[in-house]
């Protein structure tokens, strides 16, 4: 017996690490059903003009035991963006703000992760809009990751992040001459399922 | 905000027309230097309006800062040659702006509307080139043309969508605004002849600046009206229609050509204004 417990105490060593391999880094699919990532830009100094995303994609590969080995990829349709009135995203679509044409998409590639508390992080990354590339820090807080109650095989998992970033900084110039901004705060709100 | 889009769009581009004007004719300055005044004057606006863009360039926007730094090289070199070969550079350096600007777009599809759209500006500053040498060295035959393609443009493209060009355009019309006003009070106030040599490089840059610029809005501007765009292009013909007036010394010379160039680009914004409302 003793032998017996002995033995499978080591085959339970050995094959940890391979364990540890195959199920720290998850890999999860963004729900693009269920991920809204919504921006707030100053008008004029009147109000916060809003607005949000609604073509949403990428992955994000989560190390539970580890964050700081996990990595995101997001990726915008910039033409799905939608500020309560079509004359404005059209003109928002155009090449003086988002240049949608010549950029169809806006990107962000983790770099670097900072686990900050047991549910945060400050994920540092290459954020593309209208085609140049800046580094860009996300707040972020896991949510919770569980499966569906009406589907056990799908596991679900979600993150909210905030971050700011200046507009004049990815050239987008004309948006002091617009009177906005130029700071512009993000908010993302992403679900995710295991794949 | 209003107050630095007038002093930059408007007052500081009439100034540095006034100032192009003033050096045609009132020194002793040759095509050489007046094309590079010239550029000057037309970067400083890219510059008031668009800050310096970076290099590489980006977007298409920031591509058209170093195509007027290339027309304008080849501005001066453009008055050494005869008319045939300053066609075909005219041609071959915009229909290479067009390829450029539009790259993204045309490796996509080359077959779309704003394509053949952009073509436009390329074929009239083509034409416009043909004109026979006395008539590229009047001082209000081209201008009086440019000044209503700036106008009519930057209104076509504002209800197309693209505000940022429409701006700029609109610059180069205050720019034609005080280069014209300046030569109109040398020639009919104070008797200096309205044909100058120097003048041909400068009309040359100044019309392949402002087609630069037209062809990026037929590509670009998402809501532009078709039918508006190709009204405004057809300005570029005026001249041949108000070269009969060259050579009139009536006070009302100058605003007659502008006059008629005005026909087709009042037609442009009641398209452009009609497709957008």
């Amino acid at each position: 017996m003793t032998k017996f417990k002995a033995l499978s105490m080591a085959a339970a060593l050995l094959l940890s690490p391979m364990t540890t391999a195959v199920y720290a880094a998850d890999s999860y699919a963004i729900d693009e059903q269920h991920a809204w990532i919504q921006f707030a830009i100053s008008h004029a100094g009147w109000s916060n003009a809003r607005g949000q995303f609604r073509a949403i994609s990428g992955g994000i590969v989560f190390d539970h035991d580890d964050v700081t080995n996990s990595s995101v990829n997001v990726v915008i349709q910039a033409e799905s963006i939608d500020t309560n009135l079509e004359a404005r995203d059209e003109h928002i679509r155009s090449p003086d703000l988002l240049n949608v044409e010549e950029f169809p998409t806006i990107e962000f590639t983790s770099t670097s992760i900072e686990q900050t508390g047991d549910r945060t992080a400050l994920i540092t990354g290459d954020m593309t809009l209208v085609g140049t590339t800046k580094s860009v820090v996300l707040d972020v807080v896991w949510g919770a990751e569980f499966p569906l109650p009406w589907d056990a095989a799908t596991i679900k998992t979600g993150f909210s992040a905030t971050t700011s970033i200046n507009g004049v900084d990815f050239g987008i110039n004309k948006l002091v001459d617009f009177g906005l901004g130029p700071n512009i705060d993000i908010v993302m709100d992403i679900e995710a399922v295991k794949q | 905000m209003a107050g630095s889009l007038l002093l930059f769009t408007v007052i500081l581009p009439l100034l540095l027309g006034c100032v192009l004007a003033g050096i045609a004719f009132f020194t002793p300055a040759r095509v050489a230097l007046l094309t590079l005044a010239t550029l000057a004057a037309i970067l400083f606006i890219y510059y008031f309006l668009e800050g310096l863009p970076p290099l590489p360039p980006v977007s298409s926007k920031h591509k058209i800062f170093y195509i007027f730094i290339v027309l304008g090289v080849a501005a001066s070199a453009s008055q050494k040659i005869n008319t045939t070969p300053q066609v075909l550079l005219t041609i071959g350096l915009l229909l290479a702006a067009l390829f450029w600007i539009g790259q993204r777009k045309i490796s996509a599809d080359p077959y779309q509307l704003e394509i053949f759209l952009g073509l436009l500006p390329v074929i009239g500053a083509g034409i416009l080139s043909a004109t026979p040498q006395e008539n590229r060295r009047q001082v209000f035959l081209w201008p009086s043309a440019f000044i209503t393609l700036a106008i009519s443009g930057s209104l076509v493209s504002i209800l197309g969508g693209y505000i940022g060009l429409a701006q700029m355009l609109g610059s180069f019309a205050a720019l034609f605004g005080g280069f014209l006003a300046v030569s109109y009070v040398a020639i009919y106030f104070l008797g200096r002849s309205a044909t100058l040599a120097n003048i041909a490089g400068l009309n040359w840059l100044l019309m392949v600046a402002t087609s630069t610029i037209l062809l990026s809005i037929a590509i670009f501007a998402n809501k532009l009206s078709a039918v508006a765009f190709v009204l405004v292009c057809s300005v570029y013909l005026t001249p041949f229609i108000t070269a009969r007036f060259v050579g009139g010394k009536n006070w009302w010379t100058p605003f007659l050509m502008g006059g008629v160039s005005l026909v087709p680009a009042l037609c442009a914004i009641a398209f452009a204004w009609a497709y957008s409302h």
